[in-house]
């Protein structure tokens, strides 16, 4: 994905709503004209189009460019709703009609066409006042939004301008969702408890009750496989969403992959049902991976796109079973605690939301990102991992919300994982205490918005956060130049390397198995490394240093580096290796890492105990009881920490 | 008539907007009181009373609260926008209306052609707030849906009648407010 930075107008995400980008299409000039005057008394950012198949170009051109569209049912060159289906497949963006027939059977197709709202003309002003809330639930609803990675541009960061993009976009949302955090002062756990966290097991239940259906038989539907699955927790919805997602995944496959179209695909996939908010899909990445080869990228789908992932177990030993706090799912493993055991959950929010990066990343260079973002696929992710690279561009977007990537979340999770500390993120550093994940938590909480905010509180949510900002977390991986922007996590001030950077260069790029095995052998983590070179699409992915990604070391594959595995014996804290190996992490060269003794760039894998804490970080001081750490979650505490402190 | 004492209208008139006085102030030198009062006449006429909406037939006036809703987008940055807004819906409008009216001189008159023209035309008007002539295109489209061919053309006279009666108006008032000026 290249980053492209020429887009119209970042949005500015200071005050949303205010800024929005709309794009109206309307072949009626005086309503195009009344429309126009409307939208920009809301202080919204308005293009007009007269013709539908103008605005369908406008919206090739300028993907990013816009946050909704809302157009008129009669168009004289094309149908309102043809090009309805086109926004949604292509752009997957918010739609709104409007039309001066307002009969129940025109209502009806648009819904079914997928449009937000229909509105009837003429339309007022307090009814376009409104109109934000479509983008914010599409954003939440989205497991990765692959136009966050397109590389919007970023209008204040000084990385690379492909993630300003993304950066914008998740800040936006992490604005909105801060701004509703506020207004609504709502208990964040209390909007997220119901969130399905689709681990490998339950996906696997999933596809066999479908395959039972038959997939392309008319009778599947949620109830049937609901009723099949025979899982008394899980609800109709959560089905549901899954299920659409899954069609989407296989639609993808057979059609092949394109990164945009796998990508939108991902957007309104079918497939991961949605656990909890089309986290699901990024666990299910990281689940399916995990159950498929025990291979341990934490991340379903999104393995270490770094090369070839050979999906390989990487440090399988690491108790692949520990790495998939995920499957376990929902864990209501408790963030904040700073027990470890925590981390096992936040891990499996971690997969959630890698599994959202994942889809989002569906990036074409990757080779089957569909395979990656599905982990239930028992695909390697390879490429997610390229792809999410490449949407890293909004690393510091993503950063700050782990849902956004879903390969990020390998990397990431790894990375995570492995260095709570790392997190430079403010929020991981708040969240060291509670075995890092936790402290992802506060991030996200602050700084995604409340999606990530409610997410952090507890595992289930830094998946979720994951999920629902993929962005973040790609851009956690892609950019290391935004990584850097994150000052340690103490207070922002990480400013050395990003928190991805950092972890990826801890993690060793060397096998897994070495790093889980000798803790102190190896400590570069190559996992920059990788994905540098998977993300080279992506342009500076990982902003390593090309010394520090050398250091990985030859690591065969970003996939070890990335594997949770290899994480998650890091962060064992306590057992022996796996503390080390979570050293590795902490080791980041930068000394923004909490426990970084500020060995730049490469991250030496450094015992723990030489290792230099600085941040306040309790990870190491507690080691992972649970050592379930899983990538994605140290990702995702990297991420929110950075987010926490930015 | 509470329509005429929005905000808009007060402001246009130097009224205080806040004041609760609705009616000109008499007696001030800056004020053309005679063409002020003209200006309230002819909008109070052109508008409907939106309280009774409703009623539909009991309406008296030929424009909707879409109007005031132009009214009040009009700002600094867009001094003329309702003018501009109006003439826009004219000179629009004016098409279509010459699409319909060769549609019916056809012998064989296309139905769902027609509505759809109709339906375009319907949504021009209502973006000006076109009260009467919005409801006489509903009322058209009935016709079409009954293939009555009859009642589509009777009822585009309607239309037609409707659609330039309210040009006068519409052209009266702005006329009006021009000359009179901001207070």
């Amino acid at each position: 994905m290249v980053m492209n930075a020429g887009f119209s107008s970042p949005r500015r995400i200071d005050a949303f709503p205010v800024g929005l980008r709309v794009l109206v299409v309307d072949d009626d000039p005086t309503w195009l004209k009344i429309l126009e005057k409307m939208l920009k008394k809301c202080s919204y950012e308005v293009t007009t189009c007269a013709l539908a198949w103008d605005a369908l170009k406008l919206l090739r051109e300028r993907k990013d460019s816009f946050d909704i569209v809302i157009s008129d049912v009669n168009m004289p060159d094309m149908d309102g709703f043809k090009l309805l289906e086109h926004i949604g497949l292509e752009m997957d963006l918010p739609v709104i009609m409007m039309s001066v027939d307002g009969e129940t059977s025109r209502v009806m197709k648009g819904v079914q066409h997928g449009a937000c709202d229909y509105l009837l003309k003429p339309i007022r002003m307090k009814e376009l006042k409104n109109i934000w809330q479509h983008v914010v639930r599409k954003w939440k609803h989205e497991v990765a939004d692959i136009e966050c990675f397109e590389g919007r541009n970023g209008p204040d960061h000084s990385n690379d301008g492909h993630y300003g993009g993304d950066q914008t976009l998740l800040k936006k949302r992490k604005d909105v969702d801060n701004k509703h955090d506020e207004k609504d002062s709502s208990d964040p756990s209390s909007t997220k408890k119901a969130r399905v966290v689709w681990t490998v097991e339950l996906h696997q239940k999933f596809v066999n009750a479908v395959n039972q259906i038959g997939i392309d038989s008319d009778k599947v539907g949620p109830k049937r496989i609901l009723d099949l699955m025979d899982v008394p927790w899980l609800s109709r919805e959560n089905v549901a969403s899954h299920l659409q997602k899954y069609r989407l995944y296989l639609s993808r496959l057979r059609r092949g992959d394109k990164p945009e179209s796998s990508f939108g695909g991902m957007k309104n996939p079918d497939h991961s049902p949605k656990e909890s908010s089309g986290r699901s899909g990024l666990q299910q990445h990281t689940f399916g991976q995990q159950n498929d080869v025990n291979s341990n990228y934490g991340y379903p789908g999104n393995q270490l796109p770094v090369q070839s992932m050979d999906a390989k177990p990487l440090a399988v030993n690491m108790k692949s079973s520990d790495l998939l706090p995920l499957t376990e799912q929902q864990r209501p493993v408790d963030r904040e605690d700073s027990v470890p055991g925590n981390v096992g959950s936040p891990q499996v929010e971690l997969n959630h939301t890698f599994g959202s990066i994942e889809t989002a990343k569906n990036y074409a260079s990757f080779e089957s990102p569909v395979a990656a973002r599905y982990p239930w696929t028992a695909e390697i992710p390879e490429m997610q991992f390229e792809t999410e690279f490449k949407s890293q561009p909004n690393l510091e977007d993503s950063f700050n919300h782990p849902t956004g990537h879903v390969v990020q979340q390998h990397v990431q999770s790894d990375l995570l994982e492995s260095a709570p500390h790392i997190n430079r993120r403010p929020s991981i550093s708040k969240c060291n205490n509670s075995g890092g994940l936790t402290d992802i938590k506060p991030l996200n909480v602050k700084q995604c918005g409340n999606d990530i905010g409610q997410l952090l509180s507890s595992p289930e949510q830094v998946f979720e956060a994951f999920h629902l900002y993929p962005e973040a977390f790609g851009c956690f991986f892609d950019m290391p130049l935004d990584m850097n922007q994150y000052s340690s996590a103490n207070d922002n001030g990480l400013k050395e390397q990003s928190p991805l950077e950092r972890l990826i260069q801890s993690f060793p790029l060397h096998s897994q198995s070495r790093i889980s095995t000798s803790p102190g052998s190896e400590p570069n983590f190559n996992v920059t490394v990788e994905m540098k070179n998977q993300s080279c699409s992506q342009g500076n992915i990982i902003g390593l240093e090309s010394e520090q990604r050398n250091q990985v070391l030859g690591c065969k594959s970003p996939l070890e580096l990335l594997d949770t595995d290899l994480i998650f014996h890091r962060l064992q804290g306590s057992d022996g290796p796996s503390k080390e190996v979570g050293l590795d992490l902490v080791g980041l060269s930068d000394s923004n890492f909490p426990y970084h003794t500020n060995e730049v760039p490469l991250p030496t894998y450094v015992p723990r105990s030489e290792i230099d804490y600085e941040f306040p970080f309790d990870w190491l001081e507690h080691p992972f009881a649970d050592q379930r750490l899983l990538f994605s979650d140290l990702a995702i505490s990297f991420i929110l920490q950075d987010e926490i402190y930015n | 008539m509470r329509c005429l004492f929005k905000l808009g209208h007060v402001r246009r008139w130097g009224f205080n907007s806040a004041s609760s006085r609705a009616l000109p102030v008499l007696g001030s030198p800056s004020l053309n009181w005679a063409s002020e009062y003209k200006f309230y006449h002819l909008h109070a006429e052109i508008l409907i009373a939106l309280r009774d909406g409703d009623r539909k037939k009991e309406y008296l006036g030929y424009l909707d609260e879409q109007f005031i809703q132009l009214e009040e987008l009009q700002d600094d940055d867009s001094p003329n926008f309702v003018e501009e807004v109006v003439n826009s819906y004219y000179s629009d409008s004016a098409r279509l209306i010459r699409i319909i009216d060769q549609a019916l001189e056809k012998r064989a008159i296309d139905f769902d052609k027609l509505d759809d023209y109709m339906h375009q035309f319907k949504g021009s008007c209502s973006s000006v707030g076109a009260k009467r002539v919005v409801d006489e295109c509903s009322q058209f489209r009935e016709y079409c849906a009954a293939r009555s061919a009859e009642g589509c053309i009777k009822t585009f006279e309607i239309i037609k009648h409707e659609h330039a009666l309210l040009r006068k108006k519409l052209e009266a008032y702005f006329q009006l407010v021009n000359s009179a000026g901001t207070m």
